[in-house]
């Protein structure tokens, strides 16, 4: 699924990671860990292809643009308009890749997720939610989005525990169905029952 | 559990989608649409007191020139808010990770620059006759018209590829009208000079058209710059 070969990166003549190489299959997830300021992020991101400068190769089934497959959650942002519903926000990020919801799973998810209400949900705007509830929405836009590759970095930032469980879940179903996962994360709760692999990221490298 | 569908956009699609989510976003934030025209209104009101009252022929021609200076300063104000939204939240970012063509978005950004400039142009022309009370026939002559619009083109080609081009600069806010101001001269200056011959002799002639054809050159040059350096800024 997910090839990344000999990925390097560096900036001001110091390597933060040199020559990391591993395969993530399907259904398999990677916990990417090391201290503050180690590079897990920056990993992310270079392999996502947000962050360029880096060598290496990355691919997913043999392709190098993945975009199409691959959902991402920022550990800073939510990627929300704060002036939009969280509707608006869903019906714009779903259509731009080629997403139509059956009527009222949108509504269905949402609730899941704890944005229960008309008023929450259409009429409110981003910028009155609070930081879990911005967390919840971008992460029922993960599950809507139904990608084969989640990037997670901190997905848990800013929820409580019932939200955290639900989050377990729904990455349990999505590697059950055959779905990848790279994930950077310090919170344990998250991973503690699901099965993985971990790249650990130290001063000397991987 | 329904089955959703999912099929991949086409360009335009993509250019739909983006458009459509651009103009939602003015709309649900009035302000941004407000202050450019506010902004106009208020170069306008400045204007009114500087020219005699008495002298009709300069009034008229003032009229179309402040216009255009107006429309200019208003149209700097939307061009440099024009990535805003997509400043915060890192909504660009997750725009980059989204199967959507880089072309898409640039066309679309133009698109939307062109509508709410136009917009723009439409209620400072309408302003303009409100304050000025005079010169209607000037303002709605299809040449100024039609030369207004080119200048549109002109000026949003080269506003989209440098706000483009400052989106991740950090004083975007002060870097952005440095640029804008010497590169957009000659847009103004084919306009403003077309304008003044055409306004002083009624006549399509030689000149006029070396103007016209100069202006509409610029607006190629532009409007290709943008489509091919803004798609690599993106990139």
């Amino acid at each position: 699924m997910l090839s990344v070969q000999k990925i390097s990166f560096g900036f001001k003549n110091k390597n933060l990671f040199q020559d990391i190489s591993f395969e993530l299959g399907a259904g398999q997830l990677v916990r990417i860990a090391g201290a503050n300021g180690s590079g897990k992020s920056t990993l992310l991101g270079v392999i996502a292809g947000l962050i360029s400068g880096g060598t290496g190769l990355v691919s997913f089934a043999g392709d190098d643009d993945f975009r199409q497959w691959t959902s991402w959650i920022a550990p800073d942002a939510n990627g929300l308009v704060s002036s939009l519903s969280a509707t608006d926000n869903m019906i714009f990020w779903l259509q731009i890749r080629g997403i139509k919801l059956p009527a009222g799973v949108l509504e269905k998810t949402l609730s899941r997720w704890g944005l229960t209400g008309d008023w929450i949900q259409t009429s409110l705007p981003i910028a009155k939610f609070s930081t879990g509830m911005k967390r919840r929405l971008a992460l029922a836009r993960l599950e809507l989005e139904g990608s084969r590759l989640w990037l997670l970095d901190e997905p848990l930032f800013g929820l409580d525990d019932g939200a955290c469980k639900q989050f377990r879940d729904a990455l349990d179903l999505h590697l059950s169905r055959g779905g990848a996962s790279l994930v950077v994360t310090h919170d344990d709760r998250l991973l503690d029952r699901i099965r993985h692999d971990t790249i650990v990221l130290g001063e000397s490298g991987i | 559990m329904t089955q959703k569908q999912t099929a991949p956009q086409t360009w335009v699609e993509n250019v739909r989608t983006l458009l459509t989510h651009s103009l939602r976003v003015d709309i649900s934030s009035k302000e941004r649409l407000v202050t450019p025209i506010f902004f106009a209104l208020i170069i306008l009101m400045l204007f009114s007191f500087a020219i005699p009252e008495s002298d009709g022929a300069l009034r008229s021609r003032m009229m179309v020139a402040e216009s255009q200076l107006a429309i200019f300063f208003a149209l700097q104000i939307a061009f440099s808010r024009t990535f805003e939204s997509e400043r915060v939240d890192r909504i660009f970012d997750h725009l980059r990770l989204s199967p959507i063509s880089s072309s898409a978005f640039i066309t679309s950004k133009i698109l939307h620059v062109l509508l709410i400039g136009g917009g723009t142009m439409l209620c400072t022309g309408v302003l303009s006759i409100i304050v000025q009370g005079q010169a209607i026939g000037q303002m709605a002559d299809p040449v100024v018209i039609g030369t207004a619009l080119l200048t549109l083109l002109g000026l949003t080609g080269i506003g989209v590829l440098l706000a483009s081009i400052t989106l991740h600069a950090e004083g975007h806010q002060i870097l952005f009208p440095l640029l804008y101001f010497p590169l957009s001269v000659p847009v103004l200056l084919c306009s403003t000079e077309g304008l003044i011959h055409w306004l002083d002799s009624y006549r399509w002639d030689s000149t006029m058209r070396g103007w016209s054809v100069m202006l509409i050159a610029f607006d190629v040059i532009y409007l290709t710059l943008t489509i091919l350096l803004g798609t690599e800024t993106v990139d």
